[in-house]
C-alpha cells in the first residue's frame, strides 16, 4: 500500500506532534483541578461578600452606607488615599529618577530604604509610629504640650499609609528607567534643554504608563491597608476608622449586612483596580512590542 | 569652529581611559577617531561634548575657538551629538524630535511656530526623508533613524558635530551608502565634525584627517594617505589593514630577517635589538625558487581566487603564515599551485626597531 503510507507520512509532517500530547482524561483532570481551586479560593469568597451584603435586600444594603460612621470611614479612606498617593507619586518618581539616572555614593542604601516597607510587617510599621509619636514615645510629650495629635488621630493614619505604600511607584519605575538608560536625557541636555525641560518632556513621558501602573497599585493598597493603620488609629468610630477597620468593627458586632456592605465596596474597588491594571499592562506591552519590533536597517541612505 | 584638546586624562577607578591626550582639530574639518574598543575614542568624544568630565589636572583644558569650555554649561556649547543607538525621543514623532532643540530655547530666542515648521522642513529635505515627519522612531528603519538623529543634531545649528560610531548599528550595505552621504553632507555644510569608529575603511574613506588611538593614547594623526602609507609605528600599520609581520634582529647595524637584509630606519639602534618587518599582503611578490630573487622561502598552502584579488596563504620554513594578494592578471600570467615551494619578497615594507635593550 505505497499510496496510503506516503499519505500518512505527509500528514504527520504537516502536523508535528505537540510536545505535550497528553490523553484527554489527563487534560480534563488538570483543568478541573485548576478551575476548582480558582472557584473555591477566589470566586466563592468574592461572591460571598456580595451575597452576604445583599442578604436582607437592596434597601438594607444601601442603608448601611447611610450610617454616619460608615460614611465617615469611607470619607477618611478617600482622604488618606488622596494624601498618600500623590505624595508617594512624587517621592517615588524622585527616588527612581535619582536611582536610575544618576551615580552617587550610597545608592544601594537608598534602594534598600525604598524596599524597607515591603520587608517590614505592617504591624511593626504602625508600632514604629506609636513609639516615635505616641504618648510614651520620643516626641509624644512635646507633641502633647503643643496640642498636636498624631497617634490615634488622622495624621497617624496618613503617615502609616504613606509608609506602607511608599515602594509601589518607585519599584515600578526603577527597572523601567534603568532599562531606558540615560541617552535620551543626554541628547536633550545637549540640544539645550534645562533639567526641568528634560524631565517633563523626555523622562516623564517615557515612563507615564509605568507610573500609572504604580499609582493604581499604590492606591489599591492605600485604601485597603489594615495592619499599620489598625495600630495607629485607635479605632475611634467616625473619627479614625478607615473602611477596612470599620468592616472589622461591624463584623465583630455581628452586624453582618453592614460589614459585608462596606466590604463589598472594597471588593468592587479591587475589581476596578484589576481592570485598570490589565488595561495599563496591555498598553505598556503594546508600547514595548512597538519598540522591539522595529524594522532593521532597510531604508538605505543614498 | 576649531577644537583644542590639551593634556586630558580620564580614569575610571584603576582604568586609564585617556592618558594625557592632546589634539588639535582645525575649523571645518571632518575628523575620525579610530581605534580598537577600549582605546578611549568614545570617552574623548564624550569629553569634548561635555557629557563626561576629565581628571582635574592644572594644564588640562578643552578649547572651542580658543575659549575654555570646561566650565561651560553643556547645553550652551552648541554641540550636535549623534549617539550610536540614535537616542531618538521614542514618544515623539520625527517632526517633534527634530524640532526639540528649537522648542526648548528660552522664550526670548525661541523661533515662532512657522519658523520651526520651516526649519524642520528644510532638514527633512536635507536628510531626504520628506513625508515621514509624523512617524514614530519605532516605525523607522535603522538608516532612517540615523538620519533623523543627524537632523535633530543639526537643527540647533551646532558649531561642532560629534558622532559616536554613527554607522556601527547598521548593516553593511546601508552603512556604505550612509557614510558616502555623510561625506557629501559635510562638503555642503562644513561644520567641524568628529566621528568615532573602529572601522579603518570607514575612517580612511570619510575623514579629512584620521586620529589613530590605542590604550588611551593617540598613536598618530594624519590624512588618510599619511596614516596608511607612512604609519608612525607598528600598531598603526597593523590596525589600518592586514599586514604580515616578520621578526628579526639588528646585526652589524642592519636589520636582518633571514635572507632579507635592510638598512634600518634612522635613529639610534643597537645590535641585538628586535626588529619587526611589516608588509601588506599586496606588497609581497611571489617568485619561483632558484631564479635569483632574494626573499623568504615558503610553501603555498592555500589559494583563494574568488573575489577582487587572488589571496594566497603560505607557510615559511619556521611554519609562520604569510598572506599575499595578487591581481587576477598577474596570477593568470604566472599561476601557482598549492604545495609549490617559492620565494616571497617584499616590494614595499616598513621596519620598526625597538629602541631599548631588555
Amino acid at each position: 500500500m505505497p499510496a496510503l503510507s506516503s499519505r500518512t507520512a505527509a500528514s504527520a509532517a504537516a502536523r508535528p506532534k505537540p510536545a505535550a500530547d497528553d490523553p484527554l482524561w489527563v487534560k480534563l483532570l488538570v483543568s478541573f483541578a485548576a478551575l476548582s481551586f480558582l472557584v473555591v479560593f477566589l470566586a466563592v469568597p468574592l461572591a460571598a461578600v456580595f451575597v452576604e451584603a445583599l442578604r436582607k435586600g437592596l434597601a438594607a444594603y444601601f442603608d448601611s452606607f447611610r450610617h454616619p460612621d460608615a460614611w465617615a470611614a469611607i470619607r477618611l479612606s478617600l482622604l488618606v488615599a488622596g494624601i498618600a498617593v500623590p505624595l508617594n507619586l512624587v517621592f517615588g518618581l524622585a527616588a527612581s529618577w535619582a536611582i536610575a539616572k544618576f551615580e552617587f555614593r550610597g545608592k544601594s542604601v537608598l534602594i534598600s530604604l525604598v524596599d524597607l516597607p515591603f520587608a517590614v510587617s505592617p504591624v511593626i510599621a504602625g508600632l514604629i509610629y506609636v513609639l516615635v509619636f505616641g504618648m510614651q514615645g520620643w516626641f509624644g510629650p512635646w507633641l502633647a504640650a503643643h496640642n498636636i495629635e498624631i497617634i490615634f488621630a488622622v495624621p497617624g493614619v496618613v503617615l502609616a499609609t504613606i509608609f506602607v505604600t511608599f515602594p509601589f511607584v518607585a519599584r515600578e519605575l526603577i527597572p523601567l528607567m534603568q532599562e531606558q538608560g540615560i541617552e535620551e536625557e543626554e541628547a536633550a541636555i545637549l540640544l539645550g534643554a534645562s533639567g526641568w525641560q528634560t524631565f517633563w518632556r523626555v523622562t516623564l513621558p517615557n515612563v507615564k504608563w509605568g507610573l500609572l501602573y504604580g499609582v493604581i497599585l499604590c492606591n489599591a493598597r492605600a485604601l485597603g491597608e489594615f495592619g499599620a493603620v489598625s495600630v495607629v488609629s485607635g479605632h475611634l468610630r467616625g473619627r479614625t476608622n478607615t473602611m477596612p477597620l470599620h468592616v472589622e468593627i461591624l463584623y465583630n458586632e455581628y452586624n453582618a449586612v453592614a460589614a459585608f456592605s462596606v466590604a463589598s465596596l472594597l471588593a468592587l474597588l479591587a475589581l476596578v483596580t484589576l481592570v485598570l491594571k490589565t488595561l495599563v499592562e496591555m498598553r505598556m506591552k503594546s508600547h514595548q512590542t512597538e519598540e522591539h519590533a522595529a524594522p532593521g536597517g532597510t531604508g538605505a541612505g543614498r | 569652529m576649531s577644537i583644542q584638546v590639551r593634556n586630558i586624562t580620564k580614569t575610571f577607578g584603576n582604568f586609564v581611559a585617556l592618558d594625557r591626550v592632546s589634539l588639535d582639530i582645525p575649523d571645518g574639518e571632518l575628523v575620525a577617531l579610530l581605534g580598537p574598543s577600549g582605546s578611549g575614542k568614545t570617552t574623548l568624544l564624550r569629553i569634548i561634548a561635555g557629557l563626561e568630565g576629565f581628571d582635574p589636572y592644572e594644564d588640562s583644558e578643552i578649547l572651542f575657538d580658543g575659549q575654555n569650555v570646561a566650565r561651560q554649561n553643556v547645553g550652551r556649547r552648541k554641540v550636535g551629538f549623534v549617539f550610536q543607538h540614535y537616542a531618538l525621543f521614542r514618544h515623539m514623532t520625527v517632526f517633534e524630535n527634530i524640532a526639540f532643540g528649537l522648542r526648548v530655547r528660552p522664550r526670548g530666542s525661541r523661533p515662532t511656530r512657522s519658523q520651526i515648521r520651516e526649519r524642520v522642513g528644510e532638514l527633512l529635505e536635507l536628510i531626504q526623508l520628506e513625508g515621514i515627519e509624523n512617524r514614530y522612531p519605532a516605525q523607522l528603519s535603522g538608516g532612517q533613524r540615523q538620519r533623523v538623529a543627524l537632523a535633530r543634531a543639526l537643527a540647533i545649528q551646532p558649531q561642532v558635530l560629534l558622532l559616536d560610531e554613527p554607522f556601527g548599528a547598521l548593516d553593511a550595505k546601508v552603512r556604505l551608502g550612509l557614510r558616502r552621504w555623510l561625506r557629501r553632507l559635510h562638503d555642503e555644510i562644513h561644520v567641524t565634525s568628529v566621528f568615532v569608529t573602529h572601522d579603518q575603511e570607514e575612517a580612511l574613506e570619510v575623514a579629512d584627517r584620521v586620529v589613530v588611538m590605542n590604550q588611551g593614547r593617540i598613536e598618530q594623526v594624519g590624512t588618510p594617505d599619511e596614516v596608511f602609507h607612512q604609519p608612525a609605528n607598528a600598531f598603526v600599520m597593523d590596525f589600518l589593514g592586514n599586514v604580515n609581520l616578520f621578526r628579526g634582529r639588528m646585526e652589524a647595524g642592519r636589520a636582518v630577517f633571514g635572507a632579507l637584509v635592510f638598512e634600518p630606519p634612522p635613529g639610534a639602534v643597537i645590535d641585538g635589538n628586535t626588529a619587526r618587518l611589516l608588509v601588506r599582503p599586496h606588497d609581497l611578490e611571489i617568485h619561483a625558487r632558484g631564479d635569483g630573487h632574494v626573499g623568504l622561502e615558503a610553501r603555498i598552502t592555500r589559494i583563494q581566487s574568488a573575489g577582487p584579488v587572488v589571496k594566497i596563504e603560505l607557510a615559511t620554513d619556521s611554519n609562520e603564515s604569510v598572506f599575499v594578494e595578487l591581481s587576477h592578471e598577474r596570477f593568470r600570467q604566472r599561476p601557482h599551485a598549492v604545495g609549490e615551494s617559492v620565494v616571497v619578497a617584499p616590494r614595499d615594507s616598513r621596519i620598526f626597531v625597538e629602541e631599548y635593550t631588555i
